[in-house]
């Protein structure tokens, strides 16, 4: 087993677009770190310089002690499930987990052990003489899997391997994944669009935008102490909520329908004044007016649209504070607020709402930049 | 997964025979193996033709001289020679006319066939249809030219000009056939569907959906069937009894008795002879090469 | 309320009345044109060619039937024709063995993202394009016997005295192989470019990962992905070579010399042009057709034998 390093690497495509910025990064032994950004981001580019896919414009690669960046894919002792798995269609599935082997002239006999280990450890022993085109996704994605770990390398990599299942199969196969990982406990670099897999999944996330690695840590440490807004937004479902504000003396100002909203800072004010973003999660929003003495920051608004999970309700609002421009879904500029809620809450399209929120609760960022103001909490009431 | 087993797993080398040494075979020997691969296959190709193009460039004695070589200059006289020779263009004049007849009858019998064997017909008329027009991919008209000789007699139709705008028609029909079934297959039923909850009728939908779609493929089977046709030649041999009807290239073989002694000449009528074939390649070269292949750089 | 459901029961009624009808007569309607001129042209020459063989007829007289008194003439009494099936069969197997993996070789140097490889694509299809009659005008001069034709002065560079080509009886069929291999070689390394580029990156990516060695890839992962188009090709060159070297064959030597290119199609065209007798070209048409279909369907039961990789 061994460790991955990424040390300064710079990856520079033919048309000068740069996939990946100086990125540093240390996957230790035996960890699961996660890379997670929205498309384009060079996550899958940086993977795949792991495995010797793509080409190093700068900086090293090393896995253990060795720098790897010109050594051939198939000598660096690693395996990687790709995307849409890449089945040998003319192989079984036998065939298929039996190739890595054969390729390395393992003798037939020890082939033999170790594919029906491996299918044993996935619950594939009866699929064995089919062909991938027989298998369901599901099924697919486990041979995929298991011809990654017939050869025992030293890390696995892997390339978005559940975004083609289906949502249901998608659950499963995360928990599958997670048991593999705590009983082989092999180093392990995923790559991921979704960050409900990296929340989930990973020891480590790392969040990458642009080619550049925004923020890496635990994935509490992401939620609760975002480091910018982009960081802020991408993780969390549903998404934090943003809006302008300005900060005045300690206290922040936000536009209300008919008059500002203000709320006093105390220890939470960053030093400065001036237009701030300010980030608020959906679940910090508490039903209510809040009373004016306790100092909260309240908001009126409209209700939107309602969603109904059962277990929580999702209150989406209009409110008259302005939304930054950058806060889109899809290419579209959102335009209302989302509130979470416990339970079963009543409210219909149209009527007027008021919700409150604890200075503690507080997100704010740099107008500018988006880097996040300190100081910030660890919001332990949350 | 099978939960509660031991598993021994033992993270290491799989085997020991491979050693570590860097990059493989470096690439520059593989692309240079490659690119001298593709230049004498290109020279072998190219050479002939660039011959042609030399030779009708010579005067014939400068031919005999010196055969092989680079002509004294570019000259142009075999071309005029040949353009001022009537038959020859009342025989081009005959391959337009039938080829410009067959080409589109093919090119729209072939949609509809095409269309209708994809979305219409059923399993069993479809596959023995579809059978039919296989069965003409492997065993050729070629094969039947003589016995098509006597079918046309047999009919009665005497005029070369139709009895070869039937065949050319029939010749390129079972590629095409099977090129516009895999279009049309590939064209998302829902198309078809919601045209007809909208009140079209089935032969609407073709005209005005399925065609407008197909502009593509259409292009394609009207430009490799004019090709193809164009340069067709035994089938014109046999059917053919009248040498006014002759069509260009059989015009051009019967032209080695009266050039017999004059290469250069002959080499210049051939070469004019390819130029719409020529063009029609140069113009459409990638359309009619990503047919027969997808785009190369999914490489 | 009953207006309504009458209403409904009136469109149902009409509902199914009108669709299969509209359906079946389109489909029909369709394919007609097109079917009737495949009936005609092709599909009568077939029936016809096959009842014509048992015949015996000149073109002028009323014909005789004879039953299989041609085929028996051919097999028995007909030297020039065994020539004929052998040399045919020569050619065949000639042009498979070498137009397949030549084509092969050219497609997987074609494979790449570089810019000039489609230039090299282009010219490598240029003689397919060139007419026929231009290729074997062309090649017959380029054959010339006398010492001054260019394939001698090639000779000559290798110090190999001249060769009569065309009117040598071992060496003009191979000289009319080689043209046929020059024209159709195209065709089959654009066919075999799209098949190779049609494997998706990820699987040859999964493969590199499990082994540097590219000419293992290739044959346990590219080829056998290969093998639909690889057959499908061949197929098409058993066809391709009958028509083609039947028309080359006529204008360049016309089966000469002393039946030496003369293939089974060539053959049909004398006995019907030359020796007027329409019998037994027909005879030999039905055997060619048969040879074709025989050797046609060997190739595609060859090529669609699943081997089970365990």
């Amino acid at each position: 087993m061994a460790s991955i390093r990424f040390d300064g690497v710079t990856k520079r495509f033919k048309d000068g677009t740069v996939a990946v910025n100086d990125l540093s990064l240390d996957v230790p032994d035996g960890e699961f770190i996660i890379l997670v950004g929205p498309s384009g981001c060079g996550k899958t580019t940086a993977l795949r310089m792991v495995a010797g896919l793509e080409d190093v414009s700068e900086g090293s690669i090393y896995l253990g002690d060795e720098r790897v960046n010109d050594v051939d894919p198939g000598y660096r002792d690693i395996a990687m499930v790709f995307q849409s798995y890449a089945l040998f269609p003319h192989m079984t599935v036998y065939a298929n987990m039996a190739f890595p082997l054969k390729m390395r002239r393992v003798a037939k006999r020890e082939v033999n052990e170790r594919v029906r280990e491996a299918a044993r450890l996935l619950g594939l022993e009866p699929l064995l003489a089919r062909r991938p085109s027989q298998l369901s996704g599901g099924q697919r994605q486990r041979v995929a899997m298991g011809r990654a770990i017939v050869r025992h390398p030293a890390a696995f990599l892997m390339d978005e391997p559940l975004s083609n299942l289906d949502a249901k199969l998608r659950t499963e196969m995360r928990g599958q994944l997670a048991r593999m990982h705590l009983r082989l406990g092999v180093t392990t670099l995923y790559v991921t669009h979704d960050q409900t897999e990296a929340m989930t999944l990973g020891s480590r996330i790392a969040v990458m935008k642009d080619g550049i690695v925004q923020q890496s840590g635990p994935p509490q440490e992401l939620y609760r102490a975002p480091r910018n807004a982009f960081v802020a937004r991408f993780i969390g479902s549903p998404p934090m909520n943003f809006m302008h504000g300005e900060l005045v003396d300690d206290a922040l100002v936000v536009d209300g329908p008919d008059e500002p909203a203000r709320v006093r800072l105390g220890e939470r004010w960053p030093g400065r004044s001036g237009s701030v973003l300010v980030g608020i999660r959906p679940e910090a929003f508490c039903e209510g007016a809040g009373d004016p003495a306790e100092d909260v920051l309240t908001l009126h608004g409209e209700v939107d649209v309602v969603e109904d999970l059962g277990a929580e309700t999702m209150v989406y609002f209009r409110h008259s504070a302005r939304i930054p421009e950058l806060v889109q879904v899809d290419g579209q500029p959102v335009e209302t607020f989302v509130a979470r809620l416990e339970g079963m809450r009543l409210h219909t399209p149209g009527e007027r709402i008021s919700f409150h929120v604890d200075p503690a609760a507080l997100y704010l960022f740099d107008a500018d930049s988006g880097d996040a103001l300190a100081p910030q909490l660890t919001h332990e009431r949350l | 997964m099978a939960d509660g087993e031991a598993v021994t797993y033992a993270p290491g080398r799989a085997e020991t025979r491979m050693e570590r040494p860097h990059r493989a075979a470096p690439p520059f020997v593989r692309e240079l193996a490659r690119y001298a691969i593709l230049i004498v296959a290109s020279a072998i190709a190219l050479y002939p033709v660039l011959w042609l193009v030399a030779a009708a460039m010579k005067t014939q004695p400068e031919y005999i001289q010196n055969p092989t070589g680079l002509p004294h200059s570019i000259n142009f006289t075999n071309f005029q020679t040949v353009l001022g020779n009537h038959v020859l263009l009342r025989y081009v004049l005959n391959s337009a006319i039938v080829v410009g007849c067959a080409v589109p009858i093919v090119t729209v019998t072939s949609a509809m066939a095409g269309y209708s064997l994809a979305r219409l017909w059923g399993k069993a008329g479809g596959t023995a249809i579809l059978f039919l027009f296989l069965f003409s991919e492997f065993v050729p008209i070629g094969i039947v030219a003589i016995p098509l000789l006597l079918t046309m007699q047999q009919l009665g139709i005497e005029s070369g000009k139709v009895r070869l705008i039937c065949v050319y028609s029939v010749l390129m029909m079972g590629f095409a056939v099977l090129v516009f079934r895999a279009f049309f297959r590939s064209v998302p039923e829902e198309l078809r569907e919601a045209a007809r909850l909208d009140g079209c009728s089935e032969f609407g939908v073709f005209w005005r959906i399925m065609v407008p779609l197909a502009r593509s493929p259409m292009t394609l089977i009207a430009v490799i069937s004019f090709i193809a046709l164009w340069n067709e030649l035994f089938l014109a041999v046999v059917l053919l009894n009248d040498a006014t009807d002759r069509t260009l290239p059989l015009g051009l073989t019967e032209l080695r008795g009266t050039y017999s002694t004059d290469w250069p000449t002959l080499a210049a009528a051939l070469l004019l002879s390819a130029v719409p074939t020529l063009v029609l390649y140069a113009v459409f070269q990638n359309k009619i090469t990503s047919q027969l292949s997808r785009s190369t750089t999914r490489d | 309320m009953t207006n309504v459901t009458a209403h409904a029961r009136a469109a149902t009624v009409r509902g199914l009345l009108r669709r299969p009808r509209t359906g079946s007569v389109a489909k029909v309607l369709m394919i007609t044109p097109a079917m009737a001129l495949f009936l005609t042209f092709y599909v009568a020459a077939v029936v016809f060619g096959i009842v014509l063989s048992l015949y015996s007829w000149n073109g002028l007289e009323p014909r005789h039937y004879v039953g299989l008194a041609n085929y028996r003439q051919l097999f028995s009494d007909d030297p020039i024709f065994l020539t004929n099936v052998k040399i045919t069969l020569l050619v065949v197997v000639a042009c498979v063995a070498t137009v397949l993996p030549l084509a092969l070789l050219l497609a997987v140097c074609l494979a790449g993202r570089s810019r000039i490889l489609p230039v090299f694509r282009s010219i490598l299809f240029l003689p397919v394009i060139v007419p026929l009659a231009a290729t074997a005008l062309l090649w017959s001069e380029f054959f010339s016997p006398t010492a001054d034709g260019v394939a001698n002065r090639l000779l000559h560079v290798f110090g190999i005295g001249r060769v009569a080509w065309l009117g040598d009886t071992t060496a003009a069929p191979w000289a009319l192989i080689m043209v046929s291999i020059w024209t159709l070689v195209g065709i089959h390394v654009v066919i075999q470019l799209s098949a190779l580029s049609a494997i998706p990156t990820e699987l040859k990516e999964a493969a590199r990962l499990e082994t540097p060695s590219t000419s293992r890839v290739f044959l346990h992962v590219i080829l056998p992905l290969l093998r639909d188009s690889l057959t499908v090709s061949a197929a098409l060159i058993v066809t391709g070579t009958f028509v083609f070297f039947t028309a080359l064959a006529f204008i360049m030597t016309l089966g000469g010399p002393d039946h030496a290119t003369e293939v089974l199609g060539l053959r049909a065209y004398l006995d019907g042009f030359d020796a007027l007798n329409f019998g037994r070209a027909s005879a030999v048409t039905v055997i060619t057709m048969l040879i074709t279909i025989v050797l046609v369907g060997f190739t595609l039961f060859v090529g669609s034998r699943r081997r089970v990789e365990y």
